[in-house]
């Protein structure tokens, strides 16, 4: 079953270009979703479920794939974002490759999350570049994308070799590469748990991403198709947070400590920085994707913390914004498709023009500024409580993170006062309601907003029994 | 009996999303009109048996928080008054709303208010609280921005939604810190060393003076008014704004008992200052607006002396008759035509007598006449404040007298200038719908009076000269005003305040400065971030770097131009280079 | 006199190489055919020998001149299949160009299995003196080209030559098992200046700084086939022969001279190399510089017995490299072969702008530069280059972290001019009218690029040198 999650994807894609035809994409995008769904069946304790295949020993590399708490949330959602492409991608009449690349996202972002061997995931993490290059290069829509593409390959690279290295330090000073054993023993050694630590940080960072490396993210997202920034919001950065909380975090757990105060100051600074540039933004898709460093920053906040709670509340966090932001995007898409412009200043009274539209980006807009009841209110604020929990001077972090939340409002009421409200403008006027299609393609995102927000229980409890 | 506790919350929250599915007007009006209903009927079935229940709902490893609802009798007291008032303000947007073609969010939304409201009341968990707390913020946010037509509805809502968030950046900091030094959020089971209380409890008062708009932010709630009347009924009087005073009065047991004077302080300046305002100000829904401010102030004011139930106990007297007040003040805007402002809105007692009742026992309740319930319940905060004897005692005492004379001032001033100025002569009725609600409310006023004898409230007893004073202190504010009238029936009373009446109306242009400073602060912080961001960041450090490395390529290209003895060259001084290094680092270790 | 006994069980790749090449300058019209026959056969015996028993012969004393062990057999192999794509991809050509084609494969079969400093600078000699020849195209640029070549590459001969004079004025000795032991007692500067020297020298062949400046001028302007050949056998004979040197040699007693002249040696050609290789608008140039950069790869993980940490295990360092130059070889033959393909085998590499549409009109060949380039850059799905640079930095990690820094840093460069040729390939639109040559030969050194990518350990198992 695990590498039926992996390879469904990988051979859809596969079928997918070869034959031309979009459907069976979706098909095997639906058929890796149910493959993911059914995982917790008939789990252990620890990892839920294991694969080990030797692979090339010379290099330390086993195909060993394994599962548990922590990581099959974030399986479930890329096969589920990716299903939702797909779909969407074929309803709106686009190419057939497209959906092949979009599944080779999906496959090799699935076995980054199901990879139990150091090299593996190094090799997965590398494997997702090229197809995410090819989507926003290729199926971008805007005349920046070819630049945006570049930024993202080369920010991308960087980061996954210094990542690299910090994996090959740490299965040399460990001996091994089996992720799950190198958790289980503690972590390396002392003296080279910051270097690792330092240097798989630094290679998650670009990926999460964190202030200062997060440049590559605004271009990449407007630039890119809609399809690509839901899957570059939804998976791609949770393999950054991913990679940190699990592998940096759990392989080098002393060094996570020293580093700690860094990370907490880089992500609150990202947080307010990346608030306060929404609030003078005027293109939509630019807006969402600045949003997007904030709440990685509550993410990155969270881990940094070190408590239990403060790592919940991250990987609660790092799910919430995976079903809110590609939400988002799909709406921000959906609007620009039809007004054929994403500037806030030409946008304006859209809860006329098409009110369920609207209705849809207020719900959005209201899950993504953390309103409780919708699953982004638990990460915010236990980050909060998290912060607090350290004291100290940790205090004025978690300040800091209360302020930005209220940033956050403060911008995506200023996005909805332009869009949503007021009179309709010309752009505005006369545009499509929400058609059918699209709303099935959302309601799921939409449901399991709403469930997470008024019962976080069950989630909560799973990343409990993860193994970090 | 649990389940009735659970059903109280969640048959309006279902209602409430369910509601923003449908598309008929009668669906959506039997399912608002009903649901809050229902919820009144499980609120009454509540006050026999104080249900209350709790299971977890998230587990963070050092604290869980549960969805915890405790059903004591105060608790259902206030729930049945925000059920009952949400069923009549429904069944009142019924007829008030027959001509919007956006009627189906609206019922909804008000639904959602509902059980984010009863949800705020009943809670016994900190986090759960805030989950009703919050939302009742969004939905106010999405009411007030309900007219589509209007263009100073969506500034107003999201100046509402900013500024109460604002507040709760400092209740969400207040209520982690008591959580993590508690290691619970349950209500009844906190208990923290004093120096965390204090904190943790002025971070709650920020954020209760924001949802209750009280000074300094009370800069949301006059332009909320652009909102349609039965939102400000039910939101702007009944029921959120008292929110802040009914949190405050469940964690009174927290409060250190020195830091009771700076809420005695909010409450004092909000009492007189919006008092004030109200006397100033233009238009019918203004006043009513300011003039919650400042009976929110007298909630406030009980808290700060320490007598959780008295502030309870004019919650339900203010809920009954401010509800009673905006309702009437719609129905009276809607039959003399006009856009609200007191210098054109004018009726006759005989052309609505309804109308005139309604504001007639309203403004008398408001100011507190007997033996209507806003006598009882002033009187009972002087009283405690009397009682208590410390200095926020003091505070609230004087404050309060002052208090007591301007809202007189005002009331009467808004039942001359609506009633006594002539107006149109023919005989105008309210639709049925809207008459059930006033009619309803003016009993309720009437009979709120009566809870101070029969109510489960646990008030202070009543003292006679603390009566007499308040009679005088109302009678003289009547007297100021009807001095005025009477001199020149021309003029607004509120020429007594001179040339400072502009200022006052306008708030002492609080309003105007919070939106400029507001604005110009996030100008300059937005530019700063985005140049640090975009030029410092983007451009200088990650395109320089990219620019630069291609220029070191153009530079090696040219260097290796050049023929075969270039080459050569290269190659020998290189060679040579590396060997001298070798020798060197070899002969040194 | 006591004559040395010879196992010529070890020495058959090299006789049947060598057969090849003499059968091939007889052969007339066949001589292609023939010459490929001969040198396929070579590498089946090849592998062969190296499936059996480690062989040594041309014994002094203890030491051997020549081992046949699987490292060794393992080069020759690769050897002589190149040799063999080369001929495949070279079209018709005369006699003499298949006898010196295989003369130089007979030259790269003896280098692998030399375990002396005079054999081995000898084959090295063997495997470029006909390539001065091959290189040269008629025309006045030819000759340049020729010529440019010959000066440098005796140029450095006589480098490498005077260092392993000084080594074994040093040592007494030039066979490396003596040179590992002898070299402890010599004066460190002499040592020194030898490594120095040797290294350097050898480095011409692999094309690395300083001595690298050949390498572009001459690839650009040498016909396709050759260049193909200067790009994989080529480099890996020099590879080999630094491997062979560093690991027999020098790592037990001279390892800190050896780490530093490498350290020197690979930071610069990572960075001259990807540096100058953004700026090329032509496709063998750029080619040509990053094949420089890509010899900084190789010599790292050598580098790494700068530091103590290195020393201490240095098998694994000449493991780490010989396994990335066996991948990088593999990947740059199938880079040159299908250029070749698409160009015609007299044609040049043309501008990168030139591919422009070459998915379009030659989906095969396409693929497998895709492939190749691909992996040049080290991302999947071209496994082959992900698992070389994985082996390099595996092992960098552990000795030396901050050479794993400059090999990643360069990789993030290389990306910055692969990919736009990868794009121009797959997305361009232009003019690629392809020759469309040679389908076998792309096919097989396609199917082989995946072949490693799917099985690496293949490889890995015979770049495991034992001493």
């Amino acid at each position: 079953m695990l590498v039926a999650c992996v390879a469904l994807p990988l051979v859809g894609a596969a079928l997918t270009w070869w034959l031309r035809r979009g459907e069976v994409g979706v098909g095997a995008a639906a058929l890796a979703l149910i493959a993911a769904a059914v995982l917790p069946l008939g789990r252990g304790d620890g990892w839920w479920h294991e694969v080990d295949l030797a692979w090339a020993p010379a290099i330390r590399l086993d195909f060993a794939l394994s599962v548990d708490g922590v990581s099959w949330p974030l399986v479930v959602l890329t096969a589920l974002l990716g299903l939702l492409c797909c779909v969407h991608n074929a309803r709106s009449g686009g190419s057939p490759t497209l959906t092949a690349l979009l599944l080779a996202v999906q496959g090799a972002s699935t076995a980054v999350f199901l990879a139990d061997n150091l090299v593996l995931f190094f090799i997965a993490f590398e494997a997702v570049l090229l197809p995410m290059w090819a989507v926003v290069h290729r199926y971008g829509i805007d005349e920046t994308r070819r630049h945006a593409a570049a930024k993202f390959a080369l920010f991308t690279i960087a980061g996954s070799l210094l990542m690299a290295t910090g994996l090959f330090v740490a299965a040399a000073d460990a001996g091994t590469a089996d992720l799950g054993a190198i958790i289980a023993g503690g972590g390396v050694s002392e003296g080279v748990s910051l270097l690792v630590f330092a240097l798989l940080a630094l290679g998650f960072a670009v990926k999460a991403p964190l202030w200062p490396l997060h440049s590559w993210l605004p271009d990449a997202h407007t630039a890119a198709p809609t399809v690509g920034s839901v899957l570059l919001a939804g998976v791609l950065l949770k393999l950054g947070t991913y990679g940190l909380i699990r592998v940096a975090g759990g392989i080098a757990p002393d060094g996570a400590a020293d580093a700690a105060p860094v990370l907490a100051v880089l992500a609150a600074a990202g947080i307010v920085v990346a608030s306060l540039v929404c609030l003078g933004q005027g293109e939509l898709k630019r807006l969402i994707a600045y949003s997007s460093v904030g709440h990685m920053g509550f993410v990155v906040l969270a881990f940094a913390t070190g408590t239990e709670a403060g790592v919940r509340a991250a990987l609660f966090a790092n799910l919430a914004h995976g079903l809110i932001t590609p939400l988002l995007f799909f709406l921000a898409g959906a609007v620009k498709e039809r007004t054929r412009t994403g500037r806030l200043a030409e946008l304006g009274g859209l809860r006329v023009a098409a009110p369920a539209l609207a209705g849809l980006l207020g719900f959005a807009s209201l899950a993504s500024l953390g309103l409780p009841g919708l699953a982004g209110f638990w990460g915010e604020a236990f980050t909060v409580y998290a912060a607090a929990e350290r004291g100290g001077a940790w205090f004025a972090l978690a300040a800091v993170a209360a302020v930005g939340a209220f940033l956050t409002a403060a911008y995506l009421l200023r996005m909805l006062k332009h869009v949503s409200h007021g009179a309709p403008t010309a752009a505005v006027a006369g545009i499509g309601g929400l058609s059918v299609g699209e709303a099935a393609v959302w309601a799921p995102l939409v449901a399991a907003t709403l469930a997470l927000g008024l019962a976080p229980g069950p989630v909560l409890d799973l990343f409990a029994t993860g193994v970090l | 009996m649990d389940f009735i506790a659970w059903a109280l919350v969640a048959l309006p929250a279902a209602a409430g999303l369910g509601g923003l599915l449908l598309r008929r007007r009668e669906h959506a009006a039997w399912l608002g009109v009903g649901t809050p209903a229902a919820a009144l009927v499980c609120a009454v079935v509540a006050a026999f048996g104080n249900p209350a229940a709790a299971f977890t709902l998230a587990d963070f490893g050092s604290v869980r928080v549960s969805a915890a609802l405790d059903l004591s009798p105060t608790a259902v007291a206030v729930a049945i008054a925000s059920a009952l008032v949400s069923t009549l303000v429904q069944l009142y947007s019924v007829a008030y709303l027959r001509e919007d073609a956006r009627y189906v969010p609206f019922a909804a939304q008000v639904n959602l208010f509902c059980a984010a409201m009863l949800l705020v009341v009943c809670a016994d968990d900190l986090v759960f609280l805030l989950i009703g707390w919050e939302v009742m913020g969004a939905c106010s946010y999405l009411l007030i921005a309900h007219y589509a037509k209007l263009p100073a509805a969506p500034g107003a809502a999201a100046k509402a939604f900013l500024v109460t968030r604002f507040g709760d950046v400092g209740f969400v900091l207040g209520v982690m810190v008591l959580g993590v030094s508690a290691g619970t959020f349950r209500i009844g089971e906190i208990e923290v060393s004093s120096a965390v209380a204090a904190v943790s409890m002025l971070l709650i008062l920020f954020g209760c003076v924001g949802k209750s708009a009280q000074f300094p932010l009370q800069v949301w709630l006059p332009p909320a008014m652009a909102g349609p009347t039965p939102v400000s009924a039910l939101i702007h009087a009944a029921t959120m704004v008292a929110a802040g005073a009914y949190v405050l009065t469940r964690l009174l047991p927290v409060w250190p008992e020195g830091l009771l004077l700076v809420v005695a302080v909010v409450a004092a300046v909000g009492m007189v200052g919006a008092g004030v305002c109200a006397f100033a100000a233009t238009d019918v829904k203004g006043v009513l607006a300011w003039s919650t401010i400042s009976q929110v102030g007298f909630m406030f004011a009980a808290v700060a002396v320490s007598a959780a139930d008295t502030a309870l106990f004019h919650l339900l007297a203010h809920a009954a008759f401010k509800a009673l007040l905006f309702l009437t003040a719609g129905v009276v805007i809607a039959l003399a035509g006009t856009d609200g402002s007191l210098a054109t809105t004018r009726l006759r007692p005989r052309s609505a007598p309804l109308a005139f009742w309604s504001v007639t026992i309203g403004l008398a309740a408001m100011s507190g006449l007997p033996p209507l319930g806003g006598f009882y319940s002033k009187e009972a905060v002087l009283g405690a404040a009397y009682e208590a004897g410390t200095p926020a005692g003091v505070v609230v005492f004087w404050a309060g007298v002052v208090a007591s004379i301007v809202t007189a001032a005002y009331s009467a001033r808004l039942w001359l200038l609506l009633f006594w100025r002539g107006g149109p002569r023919a005989r105008l009725a309210a639709p049925r719908a809207e008459a059930v609600g006033l009619w309803t409310l003016a009993v309720a006023t009437v009979g709120t009076g009566a809870l101070y004898y029969a109510g489960p409230l646990r008030v202070p007893e009543l003292h006679l000269d603390l009566m007499a004073l308040m009679l005088i202190a109302t009678a003289g504010g009547l007297y100021v005003v009807a001095d005025s009238w009477w001199r020149d029936r021309a003029r607004d009373p509120n020429r007594l305040l001179g040339r400072a009446k502009g200022a006052f109306a306008l708030g002492l242009y609080g309003e105007a400065l919070a939106t400029g400073a507001a604005r110009g602060a996030a100008r300059v912080a937005s530019g700063a971030a985005r140049v640090l961001d975009e030029q410092l960041v983007d451009r200088a450090a990650v395109e320089g770097s990219a620019r630069a490395t291609v220029a070191a390529g153009r530079g090696a290209a040219l260097g290796h131009r050049g023929g075969l003895a270039r080459h050569l060259r290269l190659s020998a001084a290189g060679t040579l280079l590396v060997a001298a290094v070798a020798i060197g680092v070899s002969l040194w270790t | 006199m006591h004559a040395q006994t010879i196992d010529h069980v070890a020495l058959l790749p090299l006789y049947l190489a060598a057969a090849a090449a003499v059968a091939a300058l007889f052969a007339g019209r066949f001589a292609g055919a023939v010459a490929m026959i001969g040198l396929a056969a070579s590498a089946a015996a090849a592998v062969w020998v190296g499936f059996g028993p480690t062989r040594e012969t041309f014994a002094v004393g203890q030491w051997h001149s020549f081992v046949a062990d699987d490292a060794a057999m393992g080069a020759a192999a690769l050897f002589a299949s190149l040799t063999v794509l080369v001929a495949a991809v070279s079209g018709r050509k005369t006699p003499e160009y298949c006898f010196l084609l295989a003369v130089s494969a007979a030259g790269g079969i003896a280098l692998a299995g030399s375990r002396d400093l005079v054999t081995l600078i000898v084959a090295l000699e063997t495997l470029t003196v006909p390539l001065y020849v091959l290189v040269a195209r008629p025309g006045r640029e030819g000759a340049e080209a020729g010529v440019t070549f010959l000066i440098a590459s005796v140029t450095a001969s006589a480098t490498a030559l005077m260092g392993a004079a000084l080594l074994y004025a040093a040592s007494g000795t030039v066979h490396f098992a003596g040179l590992a032991e002898g070299l402890g007692g010599a004066p460190a500067g002499l040592v020194a200046a030898g490594v120095a020297l040797v290294l350097g020298g050898l480095a011409f062949k692999l094309a690395a700084v300083p001595l690298h400046a050949w390498a572009p001028p001459v690839l650009e302007r040498a016909p396709l086939p050759v260049a193909a050949y200067l790009a994989s056998a080529s480099k890996l004979g020099g590879a080999v022969a630094v491997i062979w040197v560093v690991h027999f040699a020098l790592a037990q007693e001279a390892g800190l001279a050896a780490g530093i002249v490498l350290s020197v040696l690979a930071v610069g050609s990572i960075a001259v190399g990807n540096v100058a290789a953004l700026v090329q608008r032509r496709t063998v140039a750029l080619l040509a510089w990053s094949g420089i950069a890509h010899a900084g790869y190789v010599l790292a993980p050598l580098a790494a017995l700068a530091t103590a940490a290195g020393r201490s295990d240095a098998e694994a360092a000449s493991a780490a490299a010989f396994a990335y130059a066996v991948f990088f070889v593999l990947l740059e033959a199938g880079a040159f072969a299908s250029l070749t393909a698409v160009r015609g085998e007299d044609g040049d590499g043309g501008a990168v702008a030139d591919l422009g549409g070459l998915w379009r009109s030659a989906p095969g060949r396409a693929a497998v530069l895709l492939v190749a380039v691909v992996g040049l850059a080290g991302l999947p799905p071209a496994l082959a280059g992900t698992f070389a640079k994985v082996a390099v930095l595996e092992w960098l990690a552990g000795s030396a972290v901050w050479l794993a820094v400059v090999v990643a840093a360069g990789a993030v460069v290389g990306l910055g001019y692969y990919l736009p040729l990868a794009r121009t390939v797959l997305l361009g639109r232009g003019p690629a009218a392809a020759k469309g040559r040679f389908p076998v030969a792309v096919l097989a050194i396609g199917a082989v690029l995946v072949a490693i990518s799917l099985a690496p350990q293949a490889v890995l198992e015979f770049t495991a040198l034992s001493r």
